[in-house]
């Protein structure tokens, strides 16, 4: 074998090294959930253990449906508030934007998006969380509360402006720039040709829009509002802040809860052996959840 | 280079010209003899270009017919992209019922001047226009002209065929959906009419609903050309609509363009010339951004009044 041949199945070698290390630590780390998780299995089942919603530190029973519930409904909520907003800036920036200001306004983008978690979870504490509890929740409460069977679901039961809402919205303005990029990126691989013979028809803006850039790119701008909800899910630190870290029923959207980063970030420290295989078990359930959403991402913008 | 590349291959097929043309020819045939041209060729190469002419009653009918309307004039239009001028001084103008082409190496302005009839730079920042292009009596490069009423009248071809993504009857639909034309039974007759008129009807009267990306190239091209023709405008620019299709595909499209004249107005920009000479009535050569000549398209190419225009005719540079 010459010294060429040598060399390339040498860098062979290592770059499959590389890419296999990443898969040594993926299934490390679902080892370490398993194994760790199992007193906790054992104690509570699976079907069980999601759908209790103990979580009695003197009887030592724990359930996930509670830390479940709210991580899936925070990362909605956020879902929610952050796509129409996200996709009119990437609508703005590929379709109409005069380019002097399109680089002032990708570079906001970026720096939201390099801000670190805590940063936001401080923000929401001390800023946001104040401002909704004293405008924006009352006033929901005037318009919807009123209304029968769910008004009460508008009401302010607990005071301190942490809870679900104030959550939700924080995680919209941390996926915002997320899902903003990825829905421009998808918009800017429509090619200008189609574009333009939708323009060259008579139609508008909106129109093109419409019939040629969102059905060529709803495939990957939906693929990354997927990935951005599973980056919600995940998200910790800033949740943990505003979320009111409550272990009670939800019966007002503006009450406090908990989710399962929360719960891990709050309470890791001073859980005895079964809340700690709880904990364990709660992120195994987290772990499952982000594969299923990333997989699904994945195959939607795969094509 | 791809241009370069066509004109070789045209010079294969296209027969050497004998001094003396058969008897009993039609039309004024243009029959050219193509050297392999470099870019160092330098523009006074003696080129080997025979027209030949016989003085046919068909040519004295010709000159003798009445010009058709001017349903377009460009006057002295100026395009710059930022500060780059790209068009300069432009003079042309565009006859209702014809087929104009625009002929002229790559980078000459030709796609930029055709865009400038649609307003289509519009689309991107920093680009201006000086000059006028009258259409009505009005200027349609006034600040306050309604584009989307403006493109809905000029058509416009693209190399690339454009199929939307979506069935091939609602990608004709679509511009009288734009124009709010809903009446069912009226918008299933101008498909219909529209996809014969491109010849694709037969084609793709039993897919109408399936997806248009799943047509052929050719077949692309004929339905957004028959998507264009669904709004009837008042004139279609292509813009080498053929160049990326085969011969036969090709063909059909030429035909196709011949037989429209009766209802709109063509500008065809191509680097074909035996296409120019075939299907075009008036011919216009550009260079450098600027108009060098424009007649006839039998003017054009037999007795063209620039040396430029002989030797561009004749494959010699470009
Ligand atoms: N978007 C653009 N921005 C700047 N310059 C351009 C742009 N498009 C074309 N040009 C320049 O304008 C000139 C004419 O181009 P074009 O109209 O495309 O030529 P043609 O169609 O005759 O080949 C070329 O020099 C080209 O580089
Ligand atoms: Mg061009």
């Amino acid at each position: 074998m010459t010294l060429r041949k040598l060399f390339n199945r040498l860098f062979y070698l290592l770059t499959l090294l590389a890419a296999a290390s990443l898969v040594f630590l993926t299934a490390g780390v679902l080892v370490t959930l398993v194994v760790e998780s199992k007193p906790g299995f054992e104690r509570f089942g699976f079907i069980k253990f999601l759908l209790s919603s103990d979580w009695n530190y003197s009887k030592e029973m724990f359930g996930a449906f509670r830390p479940l519930t709210g991580t899936v409904l925070a990362a909605l909520g956020a879902v929610v508030l952050a796509t129409p907003v996200a996709l009119g800036v990437a609508v703005f920036l590929t379709e109409l934007c005069p380019s002097k200001l399109k680089s002032p306004i990708s570079l906001a983008i970026e720096l939201l998006a390099a801000i670190p978690s805590i940063i936001y979870g401080l923000w929401g504490l001390f800023v946001l969380a104040p401002f909704l509890e004293n405008y924006f929740q009352p006033l929901m409460g005037k318009v919807f509360g009123g209304l029968p069977v769910i008004g009460g679901y508008f009401a302010t039961k607990v005071a301190g402006g942490l809870n679900l809402v104030t959550a939700s919205m924080v995680l919209a303005v941390m996926i915002l720039p997320f899902i903003a990029s990825l829905a421009r990126e998808g918009f800017a691989q429509v090619p200008d040709v189609l574009k333009e013979s939708a323009y060259g028809l008579g139609a508008t803006t909106w129109e093109t829009i419409a019939a040629v850039v969102w059905p060529s790119s709803q495939r990957a701008v939906v693929g990354g509002i997927i990935m951005a909800a599973g980056r919600a899910l995940g998200e910790t630190m800033a949740v943990a802040y505003v979320i009111g870290n409550r272990h009670g029923a939800l019966d007002s959207i503006f009450s406090p809860y908990v989710t399962i980063t929360s719960v891990i970030a709050n309470e890791f420290n001073e859980a005895g052996p079964t809340q700690m295989s709880a904990l364990f078990y709660l992120t195994l359930a987290l772990f499952l959840a982000n594969l299923v959403v990333l997989s699904l991402a994945r195959r939607l913008m795969r094509k | 280079m791809d241009k370069l590349a066509r004109v070789s291959e045209v010079s294969q097929t296209e027969v050497k010209s004998e001094i003396n043309p058969p008897l009993g020819q039609g039309l004024v045939k243009v029959t050219e003899t193509i050297a392999k041209t470099t870019a160092s060729e330098p523009l006074e190469t003696p080129v080997t270009v025979e027209v030949k002419e016989s003085p046919k009653p068909e040519k004295a009918a010709l000159e003798a017919k009445p010009q058709p309307p001017k349903l377009l004039t460009i006057e002295k239009l100026n395009f710059y992209f930022g500060d780059h001028k790209v068009l300069k001084d432009v003079d042309l103008p565009i006859l209702e019922n014809s087929i104009t082409s625009l002929i002229g190496p790559s980078g000459c302005g030709k796609t930029t001047l055709l865009r400038c009839f649609n307003r289509m730079h519009d689309l991107y920042p920093n680009n201006h226009y000086e000059g006028k292009i009258v259409m009505d009596g009005r200027n349609i490069l006034d600040k306050g002209e309604d584009l989307i009423w403006l493109r809905s009248r000029l058509g416009m071809v693209f190399q690339k065929p454009t199929p939307f993504p979506m069935s091939v009857y609602d990608n004709i639909a679509y511009g009288l959906k734009l124009k709010k034309i809903t009446n069912k039974p009226l918008v299933r007759e101008l498909v219909e009419k529209s996809l014969k008129q491109a010849n694709l009807w037969e084609e793709v009267k039993d897919r109408l609903k399936e997806s248009a990306l799943g047509l052929s190239g050719g077949q692309q091209q004929r339905l957004s050309i028959a998507r264009s023709l669904a709004v009837s405008p008042a004139v279609l620019l292509f813009d080498e609509a053929t160049s990326a299709l085969d011969p036969i595909s090709s063909a059909k499209i030429e035909e196709m363009m011949v037989e429209l004249k009766k209802e709109v107005t063509m500008v065809v920009v191509t680097h074909n010339m035996q296409q120019a000479a075939r299907i075009s009535d008036y011919t216009a050569l550009m260079w450098l951004g600027s108009l060098v000549e424009y007649g006839a398209t039998t003017d054009i190419f037999t007795r063209p009044k620039m040396k430029m225009t002989e030797q561009y005719v004749a494959g010699n540079f470009g």
